[in-house]
């Protein structure tokens, strides 16, 4: 507090006091029989009137005086050198003793491989230091899970910090060591005493020995020291079958941490209605399928698929259930569940124009979502009504828009231009599209392709294939009004309608052309920060529902990439910026190697308690400390004393 | 009113009246006759003195015997019985009927003098009521007999007390407004700012006999008061700030002490019969200790 605010603050309470002593002096009013009696009394009274008055004020000068000790305890004063009231409190404040507690709020504080659980162990080791902590050491309570969060600000005062220790729980997420080391050194920085205490079970990488030395950082393990087995799904995935659209494929890894074989079961649990976004929600289910039983051997890692597997709902989630034996049990129940969405699949309406092909037309409906309509040329109208049109080696007359793929076609209202043909030969995929949509699991083996169209190409077409000279074989362009393919040979003339590359690849086109995503739908983990595409553009914000139903307003960067990172096991629901859209959904686990890894790791400075007994210059310390308490004592003396004197009617 | 006059005057106060009417007869016929004898010389039975012969007396007052021996004529001079008026003068000034405690002095003092009334009436004598503060506020005529005592009830409940003391003047007039001399008691708390002397002087000087009755609280000798306070004077409104603490209250304790000191060598030196009595002992023993002392009845 400053001189002038000091100042200032005395002078508001003195003008307040005064105020009241002068309303305290208006008097009861009395009725006596005989006033004469009374003046005479104080006609002998008046006689020493100067002193009379004097003793009128001292009890307000009393007051006054009670004020200023009070208020100069709350200022904290203390001696600079100088005369005059410093500025105090900033010195203070930085010269006294800090001590930053960061409880660890991890997933893997969940694990119960004790009476409670570690957070519970911490939270109770933290109330422990913060009860023998000096009275007057400043504290700030921070968690660290992901982030690392400031919970309170820089205080003297326990019952905040106790109340606020008493609320934390577990976040389902990783452990950001460096986010930490951080938030500690910006928080210390500018004090010269200060040190900081982590209550956690060391289940993550170490810290760096500088990091440690620089933050003068204690650890306060409340790991198990014996047992620490732990069985998680460390993946989870779910995409279309390749070869039954109306399938799905799973993937899923597992990893045995403990140090015996484990059996374990795996249990695959849906939700027709699409509502379930919680473990608890799935568990009301029956099972999709009978439960698989794999062992992990010690320190085991596998990944596990199922194909062809009918998934209703647009949503699943895996579940393990390790055996529990004498040797082992697993103490985290949170890595034990993974969830996933399940890509939807649509009708498609192919128009096959052209003069008839048995081979194009059957490897069109390999997908059992697509429904081929074969029109001859004279008969085509225009692609309007249908989702792609294929036109096998003909060209309409006026220019096609949509998606459209054309085979060995040639014409001026083409959309690509053929500057003849050549001989043409053996076809080959690029390496640069090797991954990409159209191309995925297609691969020409001795394939040959002659006589080849040569393809010129222009800006926006991708070579998708092309022979040894280069000569482009198949085309793919896409641009903000269409998409569309040119082959440049006759498939039906050559081998290739006899691999099942061809089909692959028409139901790899059908794909492109609606952007349907065969990949693996991969949960995101809640060890990571998320950057999700969402299937709107132009969005600033979405509304989030987390699995338990809170709802969170999340910045959508790029008018469609979600940033945002939950901190639950579960199903978030993204809310469509429009009512006529469907709600996007996000499954999210834990798949966290790390985190899953609940072994402490690492050498750090155990805390040890402050010792009970004070020596002489903790006991000057604490009388210094409590000059302030001593300064109210004494204000609370002078207004006993006052009280008994006025009281006494020593004083007015 | 009508309340507080029930409380005042009920059966039973009239069954004490009874009881003190014959408590103060065994009381005094151990020393006084019944009787009161006045100080007139007149034409009754009992020789009272002689005095020279003036022209015009009733020679047969004259006393021959003296005569035979002395050649002196003097006449024979006897006391004149007479019916003795007994004025009671009740101070109804405001500071009288400020209520401190459960009961006020003017209360005390219309029960005192109702008590005296009704034995003064018993003993066939005549009781005048007057109520005084800065002027005489009424009269009830003399009267005679034990069965007026139930107007001087009405009259007693009928006094509206109010105003100022001022026993001089009010003396005055009551001297002026009765002609015929008798025992005047003065139920008072002599709260007169004035001074009382002069007016009990001027009764005595005009031949009436006072009968001081000085009343007063505890509780105004003891005020239960503390701190800052305006004190106000009941009677003159005036006020006056003090802050009452154990010295001033010492001080305020002599002073009244003085004051009432002072009315007790007064009545004293001037052979007044003086009665002090606060509000706290009851009225039928205030009576009783009044005919204990003497001086009332004679």
């Amino acid at each position: 507090m400053s001189l002038a605010m000091w100042g200032t603050l005395l002078g508001s309470v003195a003008a307040v006091i005064t105020l009241m002593y002068l309303l305290r002096l208006r008097r009861r009013r009395v009725e006596v029989p005989f006033g004469p009696l009374w003046q005479q009394v104080l006609t002998e009274k008046r006689s020493n009137r100067l002193f009379r008055m004097l003793r009128r004020i001292f009890s307000l000068l009393v007051q006054i005086l009670v004020v200023a000790l009070l208020l100069t305890a709350i200022a904290k004063p203390e001696w600079t050198g100088n005369w005059g009231v410093s500025e105090a409190e900033p010195a203070t404040q930085r010269d006294a003793r800090h001590t930053l507690l960061i409880v660890d709020t991890s997933a893997s504080m969940a694990a119960q491989d004790g009476p409670t659980n570690r957070l519970m162990r911490a939270q109770k080791e933290a109330k422990r230091v913060l009860d023998n902590l000096p009275s007057d050491e400043r504290v700030l309570l921070a968690t660290m899970a992901r982030d690392t969060v400031a919970l309170t600000e820089w205080t003297e005062n326990r019952t905040i910090l106790q109340d606020t220790l008493a609320t934390l729980s577990v976040q389902h997420t990783g452990t950001n060591v460096n986010a930490m080391t951080r938030f500690a050194r910006f928080a210390t920085q500018a004090l010269t005493n200060a040190r900081v205490v982590l209550f956690t079970d060391q289940a993550f990488p170490p810290v760096a020995e500088p990091a440690v030395k620089s933050l003068d950082l204690h650890v306060l393990s409340v790991g198990a020291s014996d047992s620490s087995d732990n069985l998680a799904i460390l993946d989870f995935k779910v995409r279309s079958h390749l070869g039954n659209a109306l399938q799905y494929a799973l993937y899923y890894k597992l990893k045995n941490y403990a140090s015996v074989p484990v059996d374990v079961g795996v249990y695959l649990l849906g939700d027709e209605q699409g509502k379930a976004t919680t473990r608890a929600d799935f568990e009301e289910n029956s099972p999709l399928l009978p439960p698989v039983y794999h062992q992990l051997g010690p320190g085991e890692e596998r990944v596990f698929e199922r194909e062809e597997i009918d998934l209703p709902g647009s949503r699943v989630a895996l579940m393990i259930r390790p055996k529990t034996t004498s040797d082992f049990i697993d103490v985290l129940p949170i890595d034990d569940v993974a969830f996933a969405t399940v890509p939807q699949r649509r009708d498609v309406r192919v128009q096959l124009v052209g003069p008839g092909n048995l081979f194009l037309h059957a490897a069109l409906e390999t997908a059992s979502n697509v429904t081929v309509s074969p029109v001859s040329l004279p008969d085509y109208v225009s692609t309007k009504g249908y989702d792609l049109t294929v036109f096998d080696r003909v060209v309409p007359s006026s220019k096609a828009s949509g998606n459209v793929l054309y085979v060995n076609g040639k014409g001026e209202q083409a959309p690509f231009k053929v500057l003849g043909d050549v001989k043409g030969g053996a076809l080959r995929v690029p390496a640069s599209v090797r991954t990409h949509p159209l191309m995925r699991f297609v691969k020409f083996v001795d394939l040959a392709a002659t006589p080849l169209q040569r393809l010129r190409r222009r800006k926006g077409d991708r070579i998708m294939a092309r022979d040894r000279k280069g000569n482009p074989a198949i085309l793919a362009h896409t641009d903000t009004l269409s998409r569309w393919i040119a082959i440049g040979f006759d498939p039906v003339a050559t081998e290739w309608v006899g691999h099942y590359s061809f089909s692959i690849f028409f139901m790899n086109a059908i794909n492109w052309f609606f952007s349907e995503d065969v990949r693996m739908q991969p949960p995101q983990s809640l060890a990571r920060e998320w950057q999700i595409r969402l299937p709107w553009s132009g969005v600033d914000s979405v509304g989030i529902t987390t699995p338990k139903g809170t709802k969170i307003e999340a910045l959508v960067d790029r008018g469609s990439t979600l940033a945002y990172t939950g901190s639950e096991v579960g199903l978030y629901r993204v809310q469509p910026p429009e009512d006529n859209q469907e709600p996007f959904v996000i499954a999210a686990s834990l798949a966290s190697v790390e985190e899953s890894q609940l072994d402490a790791r690492g050498q750090y400075p155990a805390w040890e308690a402050e010792p009970v007994a004070v020596s002489q210059d903790e006991v000057r310390t604490l009388l210094d400390a409590s000059l302030w308490q001593q300064m109210v004592l004494l204000a609370m003396l002078i207004l006993l004393v006052e009280w008994f004197t006025y009281h006494r009617r020593w004083t007015a | 009113m009508a309340d507080t006059s029930r409380q005042r005057f009920d059966e039973s106060f009239l069954k004490r009246l009874e009881y003190l009417h014959m408590v103060s007869r065994k009381v005094v016929t151990g020393r006084l006759r019944a009787e009161r004898r006045s100080k007139r010389v007149g034409s009754g039975l009992e020789f009272a003195d002689h005095r020279d012969y003036a022209p015009g007396d009733d020679f047969r007052y004259l006393d021959w015997t003296v005569y035979a021996r002395m050649e002196k004529l003097l006449l024979r001079l006897f006391e004149e019985e007479e019916d003795l008026t007994v004025y009671l003068l009740v101070d109804a000034s405001s500071s009288m009927d400020l209520r401190l405690g459960e009961t006020s002095k003017f209360d005390h003092a219309l029960r005192i003098a109702a008590a005296l009334a009704y034995i003064a009436l018993a003993n066939l004598d005549r009781v005048c009521i007057v109520p005084f503060s800065n002027r005489i506020l009424g009269k009830m005529a003399p009267t005679r007999g034990k069965n007026q005592i139930f107007k001087v009830f009405q009259f007693l409940e009928s006094i509206e007390p109010g105003g100022v003391t001022d026993l001089k003047s009010c003396a005055r007039q009551f001297v002026h407004q009765n002609r015929r001399r008798g025992m005047a008691v003065v139920l008072s708390d002599y709260y007169d700012p004035q001074g009382y002397q002069d007016g009990l002087n001027y009764l005595r000087y005009n031949r009436y006999e006072p009968f001081v009755i000085h009343l007063f609280d505890e509780q105004e000798v003891n005020p239960a008061l503390r701190g800052d306070m305006t004190l106000v004077d009941c009677e003159t409104g005036t006020t006056q700030d003090i802050t009452v603490t154990s010295r001033i209250l010492e001080k305020y304790r002599a002073l009244h002490t003085n004051l009432s000191e002072g009315l007790k060598r007064l009545c004293r030196k001037s052979e007044v019969s003086y009665f002090q009595t606060p509000v706290q002992v009851p009225y039928d023993e205030v009576v009783l200790r009044i005919f204990r002392a003497g001086g009332f009845l004679k």
